[in-house]
């Protein structure tokens, strides 16, 4: 928030940090190797989806526009009770989960969802404690750059 | 859609902009006024700061005390927590301190010098009369409020007419005394001198209080845009809106005039009645709201 944008009285939409995905599959490593924590394959995608962005309105529309393959990748759309959506995707292997949630994400950014996505979240087993989550926020802040459990 | 410029009205900037410079040239006419006269009012332009600093600094204190609202926990209401948080990361803002106060009215208002030491808060009134998803619109409006430190900058645009104010009475009480008591030379002169003063005076804070109802009014135009370009839905915002507007109408009047005081940090005023003139009124007309928020849904909508 600059002066002018204090004295016009106005915010400007914050872009997201997609890069911010490409830590986990490192992450992951060091996760295995220190607490055993093991991908368990699930992964979501959490945002807003707003009126204007016409195409997105509706879940189909939003399916067929990230355009994913049937088959391997198991994708769905799920609403939670705050109104966000979720794009919750399945898939083994960790490092092609983070590159299909990407994908996701920029194709959400190219249709001008950018500033209304929130985090996404990856999924992990532990062999003491089943499953936990790790929240990846996509905004560009001071919380954007750790991996938050 | 790469880089919209969606954040901004540009008709709105230029009002904004010249009520500002408006009351800018007021400011300094009232020091001009008091330079040219060499009247010794320092210590009015103290008492002025001490004030102004004062509703600055404990404004959220001020505000939250007056309504009688709490500051509530994540454990106790989880729920309007959940919606802050998760507008605060969308508008990667700090989260501001959450009230809740137990009146019916249905109204919600921010408050809090910075970003860092704001409070949001919601009338347990609205929490039961809004669906979740207006309540979310209603919060990112308040939200909006507290990014665009319409605190600060309401007490400063609310400066000069407390000034005015001050130096007026400063004046009659000077003119009504015959001149005071440090300058006896010419008692005559010295009071025809204040009873100037005093004439100006209220001429400028009638100037100033309408300038700021004016960029009062404006400032809750911004908060409505930015809010609802926040949730990405100016539709859900206006239907709040008329929610709102019709049930304070329908709450008996008694209520509501213990907290039209509180009118500048609201939501929507707490005017019964559509017949207030909108010359003195610190929130545009319902109608005037609703219509920038179906042009900006026709702009998200690429119609512009």
């Amino acid at each position: 928030m600059g002066l002018f944008d204090t004295v016009f009285g106005r915010t400007k939409q914050v872009q997201p940090k997609l890069d911010n995905l490409f830590a986990l599959p490192t992450a992951a490593l060091t996760l295995r190797t220190g607490l055993d924590l093991v991908p368990s394959g699930h992964a979501g995608l959490c945002f807003k989806a707003g009126s204007g962005e016409s195409e997105v309105n509706s879940d189909a529309d939003i399916m067929s526009l990230l355009n994913f393959e049937a088959g391997a990748d198991a994708a769905t759309i799920a609403t939670d009770d705050l109104g966000f959506k979720w794009l919750l995707l399945t898939n083994e292997d960790l490092d092609e989960l983070v590159t299909r949630l990407h994908s996701a994400n920029e194709t959400l950014v190219e249709h001008g969802l950018g500033p209304r996505l929130l985090c996404a979240v990856f999924g992990f087993w532990g062999c003491g404690f089943g499953c936990c989550h790790f929240y990846l926020l996509l905004e560009p802040n001071e919380l954007g750059k750790n991996i938050k459990l | 859609m790469a880089k919209s410029n969606i954040e901004t009205d540009a008709g709105l900037n230029v009002r904004m902009v010249i009520t500002g410079l408006l009351l800018l040239v007021l400011y300094m006419t009232i020091i001009g006024v008091l330079l040219a006269l060499k009247l010794s009012f320092t210590f009015v332009i103290v008492i002025a700061g001490a004030m102004l600093f004062s509703q600055y600094f404990f404004s959220d204190k001020i505000a939250m005390f007056s309504m009688q609202a709490h500051e509530v926990t994540a454990a106790e209401e989880p729920q309007l927590h959940a919606m802050v948080d998760r507008l605060c990361l969308m508008a990667n803002m700090p989260k501001p301190r959450i009230g809740v106060a137990e009146m019916d009215m249905p109204n919600a208002f921010a408050t809090g010098r910075s970003p860092k030491a704001a409070v949001v808060c919601a009338t347990r009134g609205i929490m039961n009369r809004l669906s979740d998803e207006e309540l979310e619109a209603v919060l990112a409006h308040e939200l909006s409020h507290v990014a665009h430190r319409d605190v600060a900058v309401m007490t400063i645009a609310s400066g000069v007419g407390m000034l005015a104010g001050l130096i007026g009475r400063m004046a009659m009480w000077g003119a009504m005394l015959g001149g005071g008591g440090d300058s006896r030379n010419n008692n005559d002169n010295n009071g025809a001198i204040e009873l100037v003063v005093w004439l100006l005076s209220i001429v400028i804070s009638i100037v100033a209080y309408l300038l700021t109802m004016a960029l009062s009014r404006y400032r809750e135009l911004a908060a409505d845009r930015s809010g609802a370009i926040l949730i990405g839905k100016p539709s859900v915002l206006a239907s709040a809106l008329v929610r709102i507007t019709g049930d304070i109408g329908r709450i008996p009047r008694t209520d509501l005039r213990k907290a039209e005081g509180m009118n500048a940090f609201f939501f929507a005023p707490a005017l019964a009645g559509g017949t207030a003139a909108s010359l003195f009124s610190t929130h545009p007309s319902l109608e005037k709201r609703l219509d920038a928020l179906s042009k900006l849904e026709r702009e998200l909508n690429g119609h512009a």
